[in-house]
């Protein structure tokens, strides 16, 4: 047998292999990664023209005032941005279903759950999905932005409110002073209390966790 | 269809197969590769334009694969895994495999990944995408010379454990 035969014959080894993800379900990821990039670069150039205009970081912050608080407060709201990403806030953990469904609508693989259950405690996550979920707590509730783009393919967020309740106490609660709005977590407290985890699901895989 | 989308997705038509396969055969993980491969044809669908003016768009997605690996890899013992029956219908569907076809034979799988990564990636580039020699040490970001070197040796060793077996298989 020479080189040629044995190559041919690795190569004939592979023919079965055949790609399964549809053409769709790749151009729309790629379609969430453009996107997402672009809302990126729209902001870093928005943020270079503010700056080249001589307003300070405070003058930026006030000149966007936060909106009212409305008379009724639903127990969620979904807001898509212009940048691909998803604001998300839940002030109550109810009508998750219909949470889960909206979001799914909106090309966000996530599961939505609440109660005492607890996924393996031994994989919890140690810093956050990356890129995935940027939080903050607010007075009425948790607001989350979550970037579908930044979910790995066959994968999906988990997020998980372990004691709905201390949820429904926050209205009663000052605002905690972190964690910092904006900047990515895998689990928010208040006073201790888990209010809310983010995860990365993988169904089915074997996962090597690592404390 | 746009004409930016009918082309991207007459590549993917075409190139998608011997990407997989490429990947398949440097990783050794049928899912793992799949996963990769289309990640990496969703980024070049992201950037498209620029994309699709590459000398070897194909090795542009096999490279780009086998770099998310690399950080798929960090990243992946922060997962938890998840019962089926924990998830909805629709996300059990993006999440399962759906069942992969395309087993390659165990004797050669385990033989090529006895391999260096090296070697085995330019067996891969040579092999499934027909690159020369020029061409697959500007995808690894090696020299001409230590390719052929790579292929060299790597022939040898597949020529010593795994062409007995199929001589052994031919002769059944």
């Amino acid at each position: 047998m020479n080189d040629n035969d044995l190559m041919s014959a690795v190569r004939d080894s592979f023919a079965p292999v055949r790609m399964q993800t549809p053409a769709t379900t790749v151009m729309a990821r790629g379609g969430s990664l453009r996107r997402r990039r672009h809302g990126q670069a729209l902001a870093a150039s928005a943020l270079a023209v503010s700056l080249g205009a001589g307003l300070s970081a405070s003058a930026l912050a006030t000149s966007n005032p936060p909106a009212a608080q409305p008379a009724t407060l639903a127990a969620w709201t979904v807001t898509p941005h212009p940048d691909g990403s998803i604001g998300v806030t839940v002030r109550e953990p109810r009508d998750l279903a219909a949470l889960q469904a909206k979001l799914a609508r909106l090309g966000v693989r996530v599961l939505l759950d609440a109660g005492p259950g607890k996924p393996g405690a031994a994989c919890l996550l140690h810093g956050a999905p990356p890129g995935v979920v940027k939080l903050k707590m607010l007075p009425r509730g948790v607001t989350f932005e979550i970037h579908p783009g930044a979910i790995p393919l066959r994968k999906l967020l988990w997020i998980h409110f372990p004691k709905p309740d201390a949820l429904l106490k926050l209205g009663h609660l000052p605002i905690p002073p972190s964690p910092a709005a904006g900047l990515p977590a895998a689990m928010l407290h208040l006073k201790k209390t888990p209010i809310a985890q983010f995860w990365i699901a993988s169904p089915g895989a074997e996962i090597h966790c690592q404390s | 269809m746009d004409h930016d989308s009918a082309g991207f997705a007459e590549f993917y038509e075409a190139a998608r197969d011997d990407c997989l396969r490429a990947v398949y055969a440097s990783v050794g993980d049928r899912q793992a590769a799949e996963d990769l491969v289309a990640e990496a044809f969703a980024r070049a669908w992201a950037r498209w334009r620029t994309v699709s003016r590459h000398p070897a768009p194909r090795a542009w997605v096999v490279r780009t694969a086998l770099n998310t690996g690399i950080s798929w890899w960090r990243r992946r013992r922060r997962e938890v895994p998840l019962p089926a029956a924990a998830l909805p219908e629709a996300a059990r569907e993006a999440a399962g495999d759906g069942g992969l076809d395309g087993a390659v034979d165990r004797e050669l799988m385990a033989v090529l990944l006895r391999l260096p990564d090296r070697q085995r990636q330019v067996v891969a580039l040579r092999l499934f995408l027909d690159l020369d020699t020029a061409q697959t040490a500007d995808t690894l970001g090696i020299a001409p010379g230590t390719v052929t070197a790579h292929l060299a040796r790597a022939i040898a060793t597949l020529r010593e454990q795994f062409s007995p077996a199929i001589r052994e298989e031919s002769r059944q």
